[in-house]
């Protein structure tokens, strides 16, 4: 790799790494939120019963 | 209302990538020689193999077959 | 470039390389056909179609890891190097699979529907305003377009049309293309899922392609500000001939400009650019092969003596003045002038 190269690595892995953090983390919050959800859902279900 | 956006999204790819192929199909036709002056003999596979990448880019092709090149690139 | 173009120079490597690629497609596909219908829980069985599409998406997803971690590994040590050769066909075969995943979704999700397929496709889940039940397709479809550029370009004619700079600032952009999909997987295939198998297989991919990128580059800045002696003059201290393993190099970093791979080959010692023309591989990482300095990336040669590649390629390469004094070797920072053949410093009292 030349220096301009280099360079544009430098720059570009911080973002990439703060972005691949986020998604990771919101997708995650995101599921564990339907997941409780859906067992919320069957307990009500059940209590019905 | 989003089924629009969608529909204008593809509409734009669509006519990019139309323009592209005519773009592409006259670069191989007539215009081989300008943008890589080595890549005149090329075979008719060769040109086909490259001419999607010709159509994706062709506002760059169009700039490159009128001598516009990066300054760092010129040997 | 003077040699004509063909469809791909074949070499028994590269055929071998191919093999082993496909060879691998087969048997990870199979595996994840098997494994997903025959071991999923009672109830939880996807159609076969299903199945096959998220083999697909599933494929292209550990090939372009692959692909990523190659860079930093034959960064990290020459061993990956051969891996790196031919990695342009990995990087095709990856666009192919993910085009036969996207068209298998458009056909078994969206081709029943009244509206066009790929209207459906962007627009059947409107929910662009939240993380949970976000389209994620949208994001696969803005990966699937950078991989396609990415693959049409990937023909060393580009390399040359569009100058090597420009070509690998294109090619760059495979990595939002990998964050894309992870995306794509973390908000799509994730969310509906018991298992937690595919979270944690992609989350651990996505940081483990992050970190060797991390400290590789952390690596190269440290060369990079690590800088050779310099005497007022100009010239750089590169330390005893006999340091230098023979038909290799030492690579020094002057305090302006790209770094200098200085070879010795037998008795002689050359100064040439470290960065080759093709695509800016380390030439100081190569070896000299039938007297020319070989990039160890793709195999481009050079002549040490005066940087130009033998005929009938026309790339050439700065050269750089060396001189041999109280047992130390110095290079000088400035490049010879251009298309000048300089001659090597002798070790003296080696034998030629």
């Amino acid at each position: 790799m030349n220096r301009a190269q280099r360079r544009a690595h430098a720059r570009l892995w911080p973002i990439l790494v703060l972005v691949l953090l986020s998604v990771s983390a919101a997708a995650l919050v995101a599921k564990a939120r339907i997941d409780s959800a859906a067992i919320e859902a069957v307990a009500v279900l059940a209590g019905d019963e | 209302m989003i089924e629009q956006a969608a529909e204008i999204v593809w509409l734009a790819l669509a006519a990019y990538l139309g323009s592209g192929l005519c773009v592409a199909i006259s670069t191989l036709l007539f215009g081989l020689r300008k943008l890589e002056p080595a890549a005149a003999e090329m075979p008719l596979r060769v040109r086909l193999l490259i001419l999607p990448g010709l159509a994706a880019l062709w506002p760059l092709v169009i700039a490159r077959t009128f001598g516009l090149r990066a300054k760092e690139d010129r040997q | 470039m003077a040699h004509g173009y063909k469809i791909i120079q074949w070499t028994p490597f590269k055929k071998s390389y191919d093999a082993a690629l496909l060879l691998g497609v087969l048997v990870f596909i199979s595996a994840y056909l098997v494994g997903a219908l025959a071991f999923a829980p009672q109830g939880e069985r996807a159609l076969p179609i299903q199945v096959a599409l998220r083999a697909l998406g599933a494929c292209a997803f550990s090939l372009l890891t692959l692909i990523l971690l190659i860079g930093p590994l034959a960064r990290l040590s020459p061993r990956f190097l051969p891996l790196l050769y031919n990695r342009r066909h990995l990087g095709v075969t990856c666009f192919l699979l993910a085009l036969i995943h996207g068209a298998l979704v458009l056909l078994w999700y969206h081709g029943f529907s009244d509206l066009n397929p790929f209207v459906s496709l962007l627009a059947s889940n409107p929910s662009y305003d939240s993380i949970q039940g976000f389209p994620f397709e949208s994001l696969g479809v803005i990966a699937l377009l950078i991989l396609f550029v990415m693959a049409a370009t990937s023909h060393d004619f580009w390399n040359n049309v569009l100058g090597p700079n420009m070509w690998k600032a294109l090619h760059m952009l495979v990595y939002w293309a990998y964050a894309l999909i992870v995306a794509h997987v973390m908000l799509g295939a994730v969310q509906g899922e018991k298992s937690p198998l595919h979270a944690i297989v992609v989350g651990a991919s996505a940081a483990l392609i992050a970190l060797l990128h991390v400290v590789a580059g952390w690596r190269e800045t440290r060369r990079d500000t690590k800088l050779a002696d310099a005497k007022n003059d100009g010239w750089l201290r590169v330390g005893p001939p006999n340091d230098i393993p023979n038909s290799r190099a030492h690579i020094v970093t002057p305090p302006e400009g790209e770094r200098i791979a200085v070879f010795r080959d037998g008795a002689r010692i050359y100064a040439i650019s470290n960065v080759c023309r093709h695509q800016g591989g380390p030439l100081g990482e190569g070896r000299i092969i039938d007297g020319c300095v070989t990039c160890p990336w793709h195999g481009f040669q050079y002549r040490p003596q005066d940087g130009k590649a033998p005929a009938p390629f026309t790339e050439r390469i700065a050269v750089y003045r060396t001189r041999i004094e109280d047992g130390v070797v110095f290079v000088h920072s400035d490049p010879a002038p251009s298309g000048e053949e300089v001659a090597p410093s002798v070790i003296a009292g080696a034998q030629q």
